[in-house]
């Protein structure tokens, strides 16, 4: 699993990722859930935060699970290599699972979770100092079907 | 032609100044909530969902209040301040962090019925319930600080080391429990560096379940030390229950009216010439050993203890009379 900072993305990855449902529409994939299999929403709760330092900066870890992550398929988040690539990453998995603050802004990002079981062991970071979104939630994309599943807000203060 | 351009920018630049929104205003109260956001300007109606996010919308001098149960995270304190959840159970979880980090010239700042947790979690633990490093007031009411394990010098309850100045710390009513890991870490320490002089008053507080319960140290000061009082309050149930060490600097401390009891070591350990404790109508007992006192430091009576059951009682260095 890998984090995908909003930063890093390029803009060829950007605009891939925006015209996936065309791309996808000719093109043969990996079996998705069953037919008229309805995937609930995560449901996301905080673990806790971990502060630490990198590139001589201090930041705080928030750190989240998917209460119900059992739920999904293992197929959601195989490796897709026939759809748009995670910039450098043309392996990335079917299923990209970004964090957003309340009014929709975009704070963070996975484009390589390899399992379900991987949603527990999501998170953003801010630097220490910087008061966080209060609320955020996630949302899943799945890529093959341009099927979103939006969690719940969860908050930041432990 | 010129200088009517001139004057035109000057306008310009002048009507921008007007136009430019004017900083927010900061509110001499605010509050936060459990389901309440740092985007709002935590009024009652719109409050706040953090400390750490309330503190910049409040007026220094000001107080954030609670409005209901939550946990309210930490926070580092510069600006004279009271934070009051008095009425609701306000909390802040400080997992791998200091709950509250005081630091702020000649402030002054009231924290009052609030419970901070550090979790405990080896991973993950607590440094310091409070750190006090620099300002003039520190008044904590009715807190209840547990778990931080960080180790040493960390994992305090209260941690007051500032490095300057004459600073005045007020405990009353709290519980400083299970604080420290192994043999270090203390429910109250109190460590001033340099000139620093530190005015603690400790009252009807328990500190229990930590290695040590309170912890005088002067060694690192050149100026002053430390004066402590502690009236009505426990110590107990922890490895040492007050542990005072001086080098130059004095560290003077009166216990009243308290019991030491349940120490599996000292119950109280005074080390160094310039350490002296006074005990009035205090019960020391039930210790693994009840008085040391070594390399010139003192530990006196003032006639009306009760130092028995302790498995070696140890004995006062002076008495004075009942007056």
């Amino acid at each position: 699993m890998s984090g995908r900072a909003g930063k890093t993305i390029g803009l060829a990855a950007r605009a891939a990722r925006q015209l996936a449902p065309v791309v996808l529409a000719g093109t043969l994939l990996p079996a998705a859930p069953a037919a008229g299999q309805v995937l609930p929403n995560p449901v996301l709760y905080q673990v806790g935060q971990e502060y630490y330092s990198a590139g001589g900066k201090a930041f705080v870890r928030y750190r989240y699970d998917v209460l119900n992550k059992a739920d999904y398929p293992a197929e959601l988040f195989a490796a897709a290599p026939a759809l748009p690539p995670c910039g450098a990453n043309t392996n990335s998995s079917r299923t990209w699972v970004d964090f957003y603050d309340a009014s929709g802004h975009r704070l963070y990002g996975f484009c390589a979770l390899g399992k379900p079981q991987d949603l527990g062991s999501l998170w953003f970071a801010v630097e220490q100092g910087v008061v966080p979104p209060s609320w955020i939630y996630i949302e899943m994309i799945d890529r093959q079907t341009n099927t979103r599943y939006k969690s719940n807000l969860a908050e930041t203060a432990p | 032609m010129r200088i009517r351009h001139l004057l035109t920018a000057g306008l310009v630049v002048a009507a921008a100044g007007f136009v430019a929104a004017p900083a927010a205003a900061q509110a001499t109260r605010t509050w936060v909530s459990g389901v309440g956001d740092d985007v709002n300007p935590c009024s009652r109606t719109a409050p706040c969902k953090t400390f750490a996010g309330a503190i910049s919308k409040t007026a220094a001098g000001g107080e954030i209040n609670c409005l209901d149960p939550g946990g309210y995270g930490a926070v580092t304190i510069t600006k004279s301040l009271t934070i009051d959840c008095e009425g609701t159970f306000g909390s802040a979880m400080a997992s791998g962090t200091t709950g509250f980090i005081i630091n702020g010239a000649d402030i002054v700042v009231t924290l009052r019925h609030l419970s901070v947790n550090g979790g405990g979690s080896p991973s993950m633990a607590g440094v310091n319930g409070i750190r006090f490093l620099q300002g003039a007031v520190l008044n904590v009411e009715r807190l209840r600080l547990s778990n931080f394990s960080a180790g040493g010098p960390n994992g305090n309850g209260i941690l007051i080391a500032p490095a300057a100045g004459t600073v005045i710390v007020n405990i009353s009513g709290s519980s400083l429990i299970g604080n420290g890991t192994g043999t270090t870490g203390a429910g109250i320490a109190v460590a001033p560096t340099a000139a620093a002089v530190v005015k603690l008053n400790i009252r009807g507080t328990e500190l229990t379940g930590n290695p040590t319960g309170i912890k005088i140290d002067t060694t690192g000061s050149t100026g002053a030390g430390a004066s402590v009082v502690i009236a009505d309050s426990l110590i107990g149930g922890g490895e040492n229950g007050l542990v005072v060490s001086a080098g130059a600097a004095p560290a003077d401390v009166t216990l009243s009216g308290s019991t030491v009891a349940h120490n599996r070591g000292a119950g109280i350990l005074a080390s160094g010439v310039g350490a002296s404790v006074w005990i009035a109508d205090s019960v020391v007992t039930d210790n693994k050993l009840g008085l040391s006192s070594a390399a010139g430091a003192s530990v006196n009576s003032y006639g009306d203890n009760r130092l028995h059951r302790n498995g070696a009682n140890g004995a006062f260095t002076r008495k004075a009379p009942v007056q």
